[in-house]
């Protein structure tokens, strides 16, 4: 799958080459931003081009070439498109990248360009989650005993409460920190003290949910 | 949906596409939709609100006004699941019934019914009975359409469609038995249309459909021409209109919102369903709903809402000769349920496009479901 520019041999000069030589892909209006995208194509060859439906069909953009792969840098707005590959005057496809069909039996690549790039741990390989410190641990519900004592001191990365007032607009609140993940808030005195307020934020593979509750207070 | 050419189109030819264009491009929707799960359509971050089913639904209501939003997920904390929404419908509903005489509604009382009693005698009013005619047993009050993140979006615009809903909660549970349920998101067809347009924007070529201009599909509900006799008319309304009357309209007419125009029937604003929210801010409910009128109810609106959101964006307007695609990308932005076509320059009033007429088109003849939210739709699942 074509993915954000990750070095392979001689960074600089691959990069400086393709700005000299092509300009980037299209980007249609100056509101979108463009993310860098890279095509290849490894299955040999003398000339390889590609056309796509980013500027519908009509420019074709030569690969440069390095060792057996062809490649190219484009610049594209968040979408899906479809694409070709003409190979020493050929129409090709990459079989092992995601293509379709349509219904007269043309195939052609598909490319689902996103503008941010999903959280995956499991590609971190440096990161081992720490043990837990030294002590009792134990599932017992808290006495009247432990309710006369006070209270542990909350650590100073999670006085920012997920039940802050910000209501503005939903899709595009930020990435909350991992700290404060699976953390219960309690919010009281809505409503003369009868309702509370209890939200939560969790993450569900790659991404964040903060769910806060209303619940009457008797 | 109606076929008759709106009013607008005199003495021009209509563009079409052949039926095999028309059966081709809605295969590749459909096989793009079954393709995607309802995960593509949760944002990176995102809030939800929940609340409670044994919560008074006066505290819902000034909750969902202080938050924003039209509707809400219930939790029942003593059968650890969500139950169902309260929406919009369902508010308009209850002060529907407060002003009724002899209603069994007072305002002292709703500071003490509870979300779940509401659902409860509103099933009994309905003389709710299942298929075999015996009244719908107690834990099944709830309407309860909900989907999990891993459930394609083919299916899960069907069941948009099949069962009138407007949201539909998104749930997750790692267990076989759905215990200790997680609440993840409110899907709505605006979403999925997004996704839609992400595919298509960039590939329109090949699918004719998109630049078929609405008034030629036709797409949406229009205003009849005078002297044309139609199954439904046209809801609309002077800003001078009584908030009962339009309360009254929302519910019987089955729809979400209506136009408010001036007397040569010009967009002036909009009144919609979650509107009623507004009404939240300094107890206006309680006022006699007969005597405010519509302009008075959106002025309430205006002043609660934030000072970012101008006046223009509460509602969108289009022409019948915008295309299918710049319809779909207007309704593909969040918040935007409906377009109103309007005549350009006068803005008259020509019609109005839902969510749910576009999906309905994309997908292909799904029927209008029998009863819409107002009546509970009961789900036996």
């Amino acid at each position: 799958v074509p993915v954000a520019p990750l070095p392979r041999g001689d960074v600089h000069s691959f990069f400086s080459q393709i700005w000299r030589h092509d300009s980037p892909g299209v980007v249609d209006s100056a509101t979108e931003k463009g993310i860098p995208i890279i095509i290849t194509w490894n299955y040999g060859g003398h000339d390889v081009a590609v056309e796509g439906s980013w500027d519908n069909w009509r420019s074709r953009k030569k690969l440069l070439r390095s060792g057996k792969d062809h490649s190219i840098l484009l610049v594209l707005p968040s979408g899906i498109y479809h694409y070709k590959f003409i190979v020493d005057g050929e129409w090709r496809y990459m079989p092992d990248l995601p293509f379709v069909a349509n219904e007269m039996g043309h195939i052609c690549n598909l490319l689902d360009v996103h503008d941010y790039v999903p959280e995956n741990l499991d590609s971190v390989t440096e990161f081992v989650a720490p043990g837990s410190p030294n002590s009792s641990y134990g599932q017992a519900l808290p006495t009247e005993e432990d309710f006369a004592k006070e209270p542990v001191i909350v650590p100073s990365q999670l006085h920012q409460t997920v039940l802050g007032t910000d209501n503005q607009d939903r899709a595009s609140s930020s990435k909350p920190q991992h700290v404060v993940l699976n953390h219960l808030f309690i919010e009281k005195g809505w409503a003369s003290h009868s309702v509370v307020a209890l939200g939560l934020t969790h993450r569900f593979e790659s991404k964040y949910v903060t769910v806060v509750l209303y619940k009457p207070l008797k | 949906m109606q076929h008759q050419i709106p009013a607008v189109i005199l003495n021009q030819t209509i563009p079409r596409i052949s039926e095999e264009d028309l059966r081709a491009s809605r295969y590749q929707i459909s096989a793009f939709l079954a393709a995607h799960t309802v995960y593509e359509l949760l944002p990176e971050s995102g809030k939800v609100v929940a609340l409670a089913v044994d919560l008074p639904v006066k505290q819902a209501f000034h909750i969902l006004a202080e938050q924003g939003i039209p509707v809400a997920p219930l939790w029942d904390f003593y059968k650890g699941k969500f139950v169902g929404v309260i929406s919009a419908s369902d508010f308009i509903l209850i002060l529907r019934q407060l002003g009724n005489h002899g209603s069994t509604l007072t305002e002292e009382e709703l500071e003490t019914h509870t979300i779940s009693a509401w659902k409860e005698g509103k099933a009994r009013r309905n003389g709710q009975v299942d298929g075999h005619g015996r009244p719908i047993p107690r834990h099944l009050i709830f309407v309860s359409v909900l989907a999990g993140p891993g459930d394609n979006l083919k299916d899960v615009a069907l069941k948009f469609l099949q069962n009138g809903v407007a949201t539909i909660p998104v749930i997750h549970s790692s267990l076989e038995d759905g215990s200790f349920p997680q609440l993840l998101h409110l899907a709505s067809l605006s979403g999925i249309l997004k996704c839609v347009c992400r595919y298509f924007k960039h590939c329109s070529g090949s699918f004719p459909m998109l630049q078929l201009p609405i008034y030629a599909i036709p797409l949406g509900t229009w205003v009849p021409r005078i002297g044309e006799s139609s199954s439904r008319s046209f809801a609309m309304l002077r800003p001078t209109s009584s908030l009962s009357s339009a309360l009254n309209m929302l519910v019987q007419a089955r729809v979400s919102s209506i136009p408010i125009v001036d007397d040569k029937d010009s967009l002036l604003d909009i009144y919609s369903r979650s509107d009623i929210t507004a009404l939240a801010k300094g107890r206006a409910y309680t006022h006699n709903l007969n005597e405010m009128t519509v302009y008075q109810a959106l002025q309430l609106g205006q002043d609660s809402n934030s000072p970012y959101e101008p006046r223009t964006q509460r509602f969108q307007m289009c022409l019948h000769t915008d295309t299918l695609l710049k319809v779909m990308e207007q309704l593909a932005n969040p918040g935007v349920r409906r377009l109103v076509i309007v005549e350009a320059g006068s803005n008259r009033v020509e019609g109005i496009i839902s969510l749910s007429d576009v999906f309905r088109f994309l997908l292909g003849n799904i029927p209008r479901p029998q009863c819409s939210e107002e009546t509970a739709v009961l789900h036996t699942d």
